[in-house]
């Protein structure tokens, strides 16, 4: 091929490969992660063809085509994180720094120790902070986007110091005009869930879907107070009006988008790339130079273990170095044990000092029948009973406290 | 239905600017029927290549809304219309026999006033909607104003049985329009994945007040109101009507004309029928067995239209007797039809392929169907059978074999009856009269005070108690057979409204 | 020829090549009575969607939305370099050419797949879940039946493969292999009876809900495109490509290829569509066996019949 042509070809491909590998770190939708990799290895399967390597190319691209696939089904069906549009238009609304998902990070130091809940004065008007026109009498959710309700005093109150150190956590408020269509968007999964239409169900399923954001963790985003003032990035001790730092503690652990394990991922993969580099450049190995024929099917284990094994395998590697580590260092911020009990306590104590509307039944999350008008535990199995939500049915078991 | 197109504009010197003329080609429409269109639209889909019906209203050009459409609707059309991409058109059809009264029904919709710029036309047939929409003349833009988002509506979830793997709960609201059922109906499915859990339907977005607007009419004006309940069904509703006034009025039809009447009720029954199997077909997109039976039920509706001299709603008439003509080149052509259906009926109980869909879903019990006053086909397939959709369709195809077979025995038989003029006049009293409709028992239950105007009108439609069924009955399904099954059903929603 | 003209070449085939399908898919819906209707309207059908709006919804997904059906139309071309037009024409003539086409096909369902996903609606995501689970499930099955030519040419490469057939064409003696083939390949581009992903009825167009105007047009050529390009596979794998006597080769590729997708879609109006799972469930339990004991079957039929190119 001429020349020119293959340069063109080579630095077109090239720079298909490296952006979309980098779009992949760098989006915050699963999704699209997924597909990043399926075409910066497809991308990639390019290059092969360029070097005459046509069986390799056309298996990467089978095998990562139909791998990538299969892993971004179970992604989405598994993880219950935030990601995707939603996401990237609140990052972008709150102009917050730091590259798409490592721009929202875990916080640091310890949990803070449970507090009691924040004073309430006995107000009579308790608001949506994402739709302000939202009133009603006692607390509960949202019936538009299923977040718990404020009180005007939690409303009025702006910058409350925070004694915890955030990194990052402030989060200041999109415009209503924007979240006025986000309906749909709402806290918990990655799937798209729908636009406002009269497919508009997704309201009423946010009240039992896994309470990761809803129900205790509620997003408090405040709509009135906040617009301007959390935009200074500097000001690291912002944290949302009405939050006892262990709430806010927790909402920052839902919303990050990294855990805390992140720099052992980062030095695992840049260790991978440093072997990889170094195999490929010393080859330690006896290398057939017989350069790839026509029906290269009988010479494929020779070509393998040749130059083209670190290009593919390595690829090969680096993706089950990836999914590995997903599974494995994926989110523990979940408290379990102990943890799990002061947790739960804090519920409770939320809930007994919450204005609330009578007839608030607590049940357990094991045995839905159980339901009592205190807090306490359950007869049957010795849990701590969990409130049940206003606007839906029996509450959801935080499976990802128990499986992670 | 899909909705809230931001609207990217197309940029109007990219493509030439399209003069406003409709002598296209190729016209897709998406149908909004209104309760009463189920028929027309039916007709209208397979008649001609160059009008093709879509599935999503992103995909068409022309919106077709079958007047008379109830309040309740409205919201549902206005999204509709706005998912539209540009230029669309907006085609009102009202049934040449429509005589609803819009000041007489008042949950009526006005949609003069929501589509300025809309064409209007009568249709008696799917052909003459057929020609306005390929009318070269040209037609106003569908303009909209400012796209409103509409509000979120939530519903509470019913609760789930603890899983290992937590899932999540989908709802799809199927409707309000949709190709399931004979008008609008909107059925929540509460899915598990692809498996229905729970289902919420809401009915009402048929609703014109039939009966409430029967209340102010005349007895006579009344006649033609109560063919209306079921605009699929006018006959039938109809005679129930004159058998309730005749039975007021203590006054027997001769056995003759009792005949005729029945013939008269046996050709409409089985129209309904062929219409519904070339839905039901069409929704399974069996090409092959959707062609034939609509080629039936071409075939039908041009004898239907030829068998009376003069049509059954003019003698169908309290104490009205006369000397009905029929043509007997017709009746013997219904004859051949009844022996196509037949022939349509056995090909369809042994086509393997559409047992795949069929077989063995959606079964209803015999005894549950009677405890709830379920009458007419579906009460029949479960008794005959299983009641699964297989022995609905197939119920659905014998019926009209016989009906037909039955109604041309009585027109060959052609018996001579002693004429008797219509009386109006309405003695004090209460009464009740039923008929076999197409769907099953239509009752009526009139009480008049002997004024001018009905006391109190009640009817029972044979869909409403098929209503309750489906949240048990779709339970379970999977989602493509819980369409089927509502499909199975042949629900006609402006009878369960009024 | 140079490459490149030859590439051009198809691409121009591959065009013209789609109206034909379109026309063949309404001639077989509207029989051969209506045949000027079914020559006008893939044209009028193009023209009015290309008047249309284009629309976007309401946060759709940004990237995926407008690139889907580009992504869909490259790897339809890419897909169509392999298919030899005659003795010397073919873009591209890998050493594994077969197996170049059958991995393309994965990154078209791909296109399609977010499409369904973009649309940010239930019934997209709905598409989108029972596309990837098709996607998985023929992979396996046409693999396998494309081996039985590939056993019997000894070689992947298309060319080879149809040149071998001069003999005797390998729809002779493996005709499992063929049935096979047309239903994963009718799998691959969602068409009756197993369109359920883009079920009209049920999920009001499905992956094509919100697609509007040329971006529907896009879409639509893909998918004939892909059609046509997956009967062509089909004669050259079994019915011996563009061999044939008087008439040039591209011309009886052609013939065939329209003959067979007649074929299979007159076939397909016989069928109501079929269910998610019934898909599947061929898919796994019919057609995968199946392909196993073809594969068998041609392996020894391979072996016994001794040498040459058969």
């Amino acid at each position: 091929m001429n020349g020119v042509i293959e340069w063109t070809i080579f630095i077109a491909l090239s720079a298909v490969v490296v952006f979309s590998a980098a779009g992949m770190i760098l989006t915050m939708s699963m999704y699209r992660a997924g597909l990043a990799l399926m075409a910066s290895f497809v991308a990639l399967a390019g290059l092969f063809i360029l070097l005459d390597a046509d069986l390799l190319a056309a298996i990467q691209v089978m095998m990562n085509v139909g791998g990538m696939l299969v892993m971004v089904l179970f992604m989405v069906l598994v993880m219950t994180d935030p990601g995707g549009e939603m996401m990237w238009g609140m990052k972008r609304d709150m102009h917050m720094p730091g590259l798409g998902a490592f721009s929202m990070h875990m916080p640091r130091g310890k949990p803070p120790a449970e507090e009691e809940a924040p004073q309430e004065k006995m107000v009579t008007a308790w608001a949506c902070p994402m739709h302000p026109e939202v009133q009603q009498d006692q607390a509960g959710n949202c019936p538009k986007c299923g977040m718990q309700l404020l009180s005007a005093h939690d409303r009025a109150s702006s910058q409350t110091q925070d004694e915890q150190h955030m990194h990052n956590a402030a989060m200041a408020v999109p415009s209503p005009a924007d979240m006025g269509g986000h309906h749909g968007h709402e806290m918990s999964h990655a799937m798209h869930e729908d636009d406002g239409m009269v497919n508009g169900m997704s309201d009423g399923e946010q009240s039992i879907s896994p309470p990761q954001t809803t129900g205790d963790h509620a997003h408090m985003m405040d709509a009135s107070g906040h617009d301007g003032q959390n935009m200074d990035m500097a000001n690291h001790d912002m944290n949302m009006s009405g939050m006892t730092p262990r709430q806010n503690y927790q909402m920052m652990v839902d919303m990050a988008m990294s855990t805390s394990q992140l720099p052992w991922a980062i030095a695992l993969g840049i260790a991978s790339a440093l072997l990889l580099s170094v195999l490929i450049v010393k080859t330690p190995w006896p290398i057939s130079l017989s350069g790839p024929t026509q029906d290269a099917t009988s010479a494929v284990g020779q070509l393998l273990l040749s130059r083209y094994m670190i290009g593919f395998e390595g690829a090969a590697f680096l993706i089950l170095a990836g999914i590995a580590g997903a599974v494995i260092l994926a989110k523990r911020e979940r408290p379990t044990g102990p943890q799990q009990a002061e947790h739960t306590n804090a519920a409770e104590a939320r809930a007994a000092n919450r204005t609330d509307s009578e007839g608030q039944v607590y049940t357990c999350p094991m045995h839905p029948e159980v339901r009592q008008a205190q807090p306490g535990h359950c007869p049957k199995c010795g849990m701590s009973l969990i409130a049940v939500e206003h606007k839906g049915s029996a509450p959801r078991q935080n499976t990802q406290g128990e499986h992670a | 239905m899909i909705g809230n197109g931001e609207r990217t504009a197309v940029k109007p010197d990219t493509y030439p600017q399209l003069p406003v003329r409709r002598r296209l080609l190729l016209n897709r429409y998406f149908a909004i029927d209104g309760g009463h269109g189920a028929h027309l639209l039916a007709a209208l889909a397979g008649s001609s290549p160059y009008i093709q019906a879509v599935a999503s209203p992103r995909h068409a050009d022309i919106l077709l809304i079958i007047a008379p459409v109830s309040r309740k609707l409205v919201p549902s059309i206005v999204e509709i219309a706005e998912a539209l991409p540009q230029p669309a058109h907006v085609l009102l059809v009202e049934e040449q026999a429509g005589e609803l009264d819009p000041r007489a029904a008042t949950d009526i919709a006005d949609l003069d006033e929501l589509f300025p710029g809309a064409r209007r036309m009568k249709a008696s047939s799917g052909a003459d909607i057929h020609d306005a929409m390929l009318d070269p003349a040209p037609w106003m833009e569908l303009t909209l104003t400012e796209a409103q988002v509409p509000d979120v509506e939530t519903i509470q979830l019913p609760p789930k049985p603890e899983q290992e793997m937590a899932t999540e709960l989908v709802v799809l609201s199927l409707g309000p329009i949709q190709p399931f059922t004979a008008g609008p109906l909107r059925v929540l499915l509460i899915c598990d994945g692809e498996q229905v859990f729970a289902t919420q339907v809401e009915s009402g977005y048929a609703h014109r007040g039939i009966a409430q607007a029967m209340l102010q009419a005349h007895w006579q004006q009344a006649l033609t109101l109560s063919r209306t309940l079921d605009p699929l069904a006018p006959l039938a509703c109809q005679l129930a009507y004159v058998r309730v006034l005749e039975q007021l009025q203590g006054w027997q039809p001769s056995p003759a004309t009792v005949s005729m009447r029945e013939a008269a009720l046996a050709l409409e029954r089985a129209r309904n029928y062929l219409w519904w199997v070339v839905r039901f077909m069409r929704l399974l997109s069996d090409a092959h067995f959707s062609d034939r039976s609509y080629q039936l039920a071409n075939a039908y509706e041009v004898c239907l239209a030829q068998v009376w001299r003069q049509r059954p709603r003019t003698w169908l008439l309290p104490q009205r007797q006369e000397h009905m003509r029929v043509d007997a080149a017709v009746v013997a052509k219904l004859h051949r039809l009844a022996s196509d259906v037949e022939a349509l009926c056995t090909s369809i109980e042994r086509n393997r392929w559409l047992k795949l869909r069929t077989r063995g879903i959606g079964e209803l019990a015999a005894a549950d169907l009677r405890e709830r006053n379920v009458s007419g086909p579906v009460l029949l397939a479960s008794e005959h059978g299983v009641g699964d959709v297989q022995d609905r369709v197939v119920t659905r195809l014998q019926q009209t074999a016989s009906d037909l077979r039955g109604a041309v025995a009585v027109l060959e038989q052609h018996p001579s009856v002693a004429t008797h003029a219509a009386h109006w006049d309405i003695p004090v009293g209460e009464a009740h009269a039923s008929v076999q409709g197409p769907r099953g028992c239509i009752g009526i239950h009139v009480k008049s005070d002997g004024g001018a105007k009905p006391g109190h009108v009640e009817w029972q439609a044979p869909s409403a108690a098929l209503l309750p069924l489906l949240p048990e009955l779709l339970a379970g399904q999977k989602l493509a057979d819980a369409e089927i099954i509502l499909a199975s059903l042949d629900l006609a929603l402006a009878e369960v409204d009024g | 020829m140079s490459a490149l003209l030859t590439s051009l070449l198809i691409l121009l085939g591959l065009c013209v090549g789609t109206y034909c399908i379109a026309v063949i898919q309404q001639l077989v819906l509207l029989g051969p009575r209506r045949a000027s209707a079914a020559f006008l309207l893939p044209l009028a059908s193009a023209w009015r969607l290309l008047h249309q709006e284009n629309l976007v919804p309401r946060h759709a997904d940004y990237f995926l939305f407008r690139s889907a059906p580009f992504i869909a139309i490259a790897v339809v071309a890419l897909t169509a370099l392999v298919m030899p037009l005659g003795p010397n024409l073919v873009g591209f003539n890998p050493s594994i050419g077969l197996f170049y086409f059958i991995v393309l096909l994965s990154p078209f369902v791909v296109a399609l797949m977010n499409a369904g996903w973009s649309q940010n609606s239930k019934e997209g995501l709905f598409s989108t879940f029972r596309a990837a689970a098709y996607l998985i499930s023929y992979e396996v099955p046409i693999g396998f039946a494309a081996i039985g030519p590939v056993m019997a040419a000894q070689s992947l490469a298309t060319q080879q493969i149809v040149q071998s057939q001069a003999a005797l064409w390998y729809v002779v003696w493996q005709p499992l292999g063929l049935v096979i083939y047309l239903l994963a390949a009718l799998f691959v581009t969602f068409r009756h009876p197993f369109d359920s992903a883009l079920a009209g009825s049920e999920l009001e167009g499905g992956v094509f809900a919100e697609y509007s105007g040329p971006r529907l047009l896009l879409f639509t050529w893909a998918l004939d495109a892909i059609f046509l390009l997956l009967m062509g596979m089909g004669v050259i794998l079994f019915f011996g490509g563009w061999q044939g006597p008087f008439l040039p080769a591209p011309l009886w590729l052609a013939i065939k290829t329209f003959l067979l997708a007649a074929v299979v879609l007159w076939l397909g109006r016989f069928l109501p569509r079929l269910r998610n799972d019934q898909m599947l469930t061929l898919c796994w339990k019919i057609l995968l066996p199946a392909s196993l004991v073809n594969i068998t079957l041609v392996g020894i039929l391979t072996l016994l019949i001794p040498g040459g190119s058969r």
